[in-house]
């Protein structure tokens, strides 16, 4: 559901950072959820960066520690693709 | 299962994820000093002293990985020569035509053209905007607003007062163009909940033939039909 409203949930609070920023509307419960939305996106991409770049780290360490890695075979595995 | 195919190198990875955390942080407590009356309650609860403690250290690593990208670009160009940058990351003729069909076919005027190099033009004028508003523009004005009374004595007040309000609309810019980049990587049907290709640095073979034949024909040496 959340891919369906995810466009006017930006565009919303895009369109009230417009609103505010222009002064054709800078007060009132409309502007301030708006506002508080963009925020909260925000937050949610820190924790979407540090979640992703803590998944890929743990994997790239799972790799290297896994009894059949070595960069010879990784390299000949890329050469023969 | 398909094949992965690198996209992004290590060095662009850590780059990204530095940048992206300095200026989520700048944001979070940039933001609430704009707007006390709405975003109030993050200022409550950090304290404003914090809050501005916070915004600097962070519009210093911003700036610290600009300068270092920059660096490593500059030797990148010395050593490797200017046509990647030429072809990959400078806007051309192509992504204008791509802009141009992009926009007549949201308005239905003519059938989507999807023939994207390995960066499309969207992506290109993201990266452009954070390299031109963010790290020069606001990198350039922070610096100011940071010590304001050591440039009192070179620039007047009324200078100041304009680089204030250059720092702060600018701040809103930038915001608006992360929140569809926002909007691209994580709420989009094809990629929700997020998209890991700049965590992994890899992408499907599949999705790189689909969002970017130029770049897939390219690297596979594939006709064009």
């Amino acid at each position: 559901m959340i891919e369906k409203i995810g466009f006017p949930l930006v565009l919303f609070s895009m369109l009230t950072i417009v609103l505010v920023e222009t002064g054709i509307w800078t007060s009132g419960i409309v502007i301030t959820i708006g506002l508080n939305l963009a925020i909260l996106l925000v937050l949610i991409q820190i924790i979407a960066i540090l979640y992703g770049f803590t998944k890929s780290l743990t994997i790239f360490n799972k790799a290297q520690r896994h009894p059949h890695y070595s960069t010879a075979r990784t390299a000949s595995i890329n050469k023969e693709d | 299962m398909y094949n992965q195919i690198e996209r992004f190198t290590s060095n662009q990875i850590t780059v990204h994820f530095l940048a992206a955390m300095s200026l989520m942080i700048l944001y979070i407590t940039g933001i609430p000093q704009l707007y006390p009356e709405h975003l109030g309650w993050i200022i409550d609860l950090i304290g404003l002293s914090k809050v501005m403690f916070i915004h600097r250290i962070a519009g210093f690593g911003l700036i610290s990985v600009a300068v270092y990208y920059l660096i490593f670009s500059i030797i990148s160009i010395i050593i490797n020569g200017r046509r990647y940058y030429e072809k990959i990351i400078f806007p051309n003729s192509g992504d204008i035509l791509d802009y141009v069909n992009d926009n007549l076919s949201i308005l239905g005027l003519e059938q989507q053209r999807i023939d994207y190099d390995k960066y499309s033009w969207l992506e290109k004028g993201l990266i452009w905007s954070v390299i031109l508003i963010d790290c020069i523009i606001m990198g350039i004005t922070g610096i100011i607003l940071f010590a304001p009374w050591t440039f009192a004595s070179v620039l007047p007040q009324s200078t100041l007062l304009t680089i204030k309000i250059i720092h702060a609309g600018l701040a809103i810019v930038s915001l608006c163009v992360i929140l569809p980049h926002f909007y691209l990587v994580h709420l989009s049907q094809f990629k929700f909940p997020m998209s890991n290709t700049m965590f992994t640095g890899t992408i499907s073979e599949e999705e790189a033939q689909e969002e970017y034949p130029k770049w897939y024909r390219e690297i596979t040496g594939e006709k064009y039909d």
